[in-house]
């Protein structure tokens, strides 16, 4: 499956509404009544989404991702929306808690690359962790 | 082969042609032969006319606003009530486009209430002929009115001319038949649908739009040129 590019890296929830309504319009060739009922959703609540006046449920999101056929991270992006992942680790203990928030902190901005680097490191640390458990 | 029935009246020329004008760039932008039908009205709206099309909550506006317009500023606002009054919704939409493209220059805002105290206005008349003319094309409304009356009428030319005259098998299959037909392959109301009957005439000389019966659609060029002919 080709990667798809990340177009909106920053939260702006008009921008990110603006990038669906030219895919919807420009790409999928479909009316806002039309993907409200692909979404089963009202097309007034679409249509505030794509003019920036409100922001999807974590539900509605996942199915926008398919039905807009746009990556999820750009939507979460996009709409300031964190995957459960991020909070669920944040707080399963206390050293993540305190940790975990720190290491955003200095990770902000880093690069696509920079961030495949530091993955890359993680998965190096967790897997040593693993094999020096009895 | 049989022969058109309609011509439009003299004075709406300048809607009709503004309609026709917004039809044919759709079609040439979307790279079409023939024009759909019904006419998907919000889908040209958004992509090949450029215009903000959005469904709002008008209720703030007043209990009757059913679609607003800024045509300075090329958007259209229809009240979430009609989302699912196919017929209204569409008419709407296009009676919005009519002030988007016809009243550029006269006001920056247009709200339009189901009331018909500002439908007397003269320029609500026209966003509803520029509504019904954009839903509704002649040559299009020529040529579905020839598909269905051929079934039903041995001489589908003189159909209109004897529901005119006030024939009664003539109204009853208008009415019972035809104009069914023609609201939904037009995606209309049927009041709309009367309304562009009342738009147009019965040629009193020779056929404006000569066509053949049982055809579903017109070639877009074949339409262009039946245009060029009025």
């Amino acid at each position: 499956m080709a990667k798809r590019t990340v177009r909106s890296p920053k939260k702006d929830p008009a921008s990110i509404g603006e990038r669906l309504r030219t895919q919807r319009v420009e790409v999928l060739g479909k009316s806002i009544r039309d993907i409200a009922k692909l979404l089963a959703s009202a097309p007034i609540h679409l249509s505030d989404i794509e003019t920036g006046r409100r922001a999807p449920s974590e539900e509605l999101l996942l199915k926008m991702a398919k039905v807009y056929d746009l990556p999820e991270a750009e939507l979460r992006a996009g709409f300031g929306k964190p995957h459960s992942v991020v909070a669920e680790v944040a707080s399963e203990s206390t050293v993540a808690a305190e940790k975990v928030p720190e290491f955003l902190r200095t990770a902000r901005g880093l690069s696509a690359e920079q961030w495949d680097k530091l993955i890359k490191q993680a998965k190096k640390v967790s897997a040593e962790e693993k094999d020096a458990k009895p | 082969m049989t022969t058109a029935a309609f011509q439009l009246w003299p004075t709406m020329r300048r809607i009709e042609r503004a309609a026709w004008s917004a039809i044919l760039r759709c079609t040439k932008a979307k790279k079409l032969k023939t024009i759909p039908l019904p006419i998907p009205v919000e889908e040209w709206i958004e992509g090949p006319l450029g215009i903000q099309f959005t469904i709002a909550d008008l209720s703030h506006l007043g209990p009757n606003v059913l679609g607003t317009s800024r045509p300075r500023d090329r958007e259209i606002q229809i009240s979430q009530t009609l989302v699912d009054q196919e017929g209204r919704f569409r008419f709407t939409a296009s009676h919005e486009l009519g002030h988007v493209l016809l009243h550029e220059r006269i006001s920056s805002d247009f709200r339009d209430f189901d009331d018909a105290d500002f439908m007397e206005r003269r320029i609500e008349r026209e966003a509803d002929r520029f509504a019904a003319a954009f839903l509704m094309p002649i040559p299009a409304l020529c040529a579905e009115f020839a598909n269905v009356s051929a079934t039903l009428w041995s001489d589908p030319s003189s159909l209109l001319t004897a529901v005119t005259r006030g024939d009664a098998p003539a109204m009853r299959i208008f009415r019972a038949s035809i104009l069914p037909h023609l609201t939904k392959r037009f995606g209309v109301s049927l009041s709309a649908a009367l309304r562009r009957f009342s738009d147009v005439q019965l040629p009193t000389g020779e056929p404006a739009l000569p066509f053949e019966a049982g055809i579903e659609f017109l070639p877009v060029e074949q339409l262009k040129e039946a245009t060029r002919r009025r």
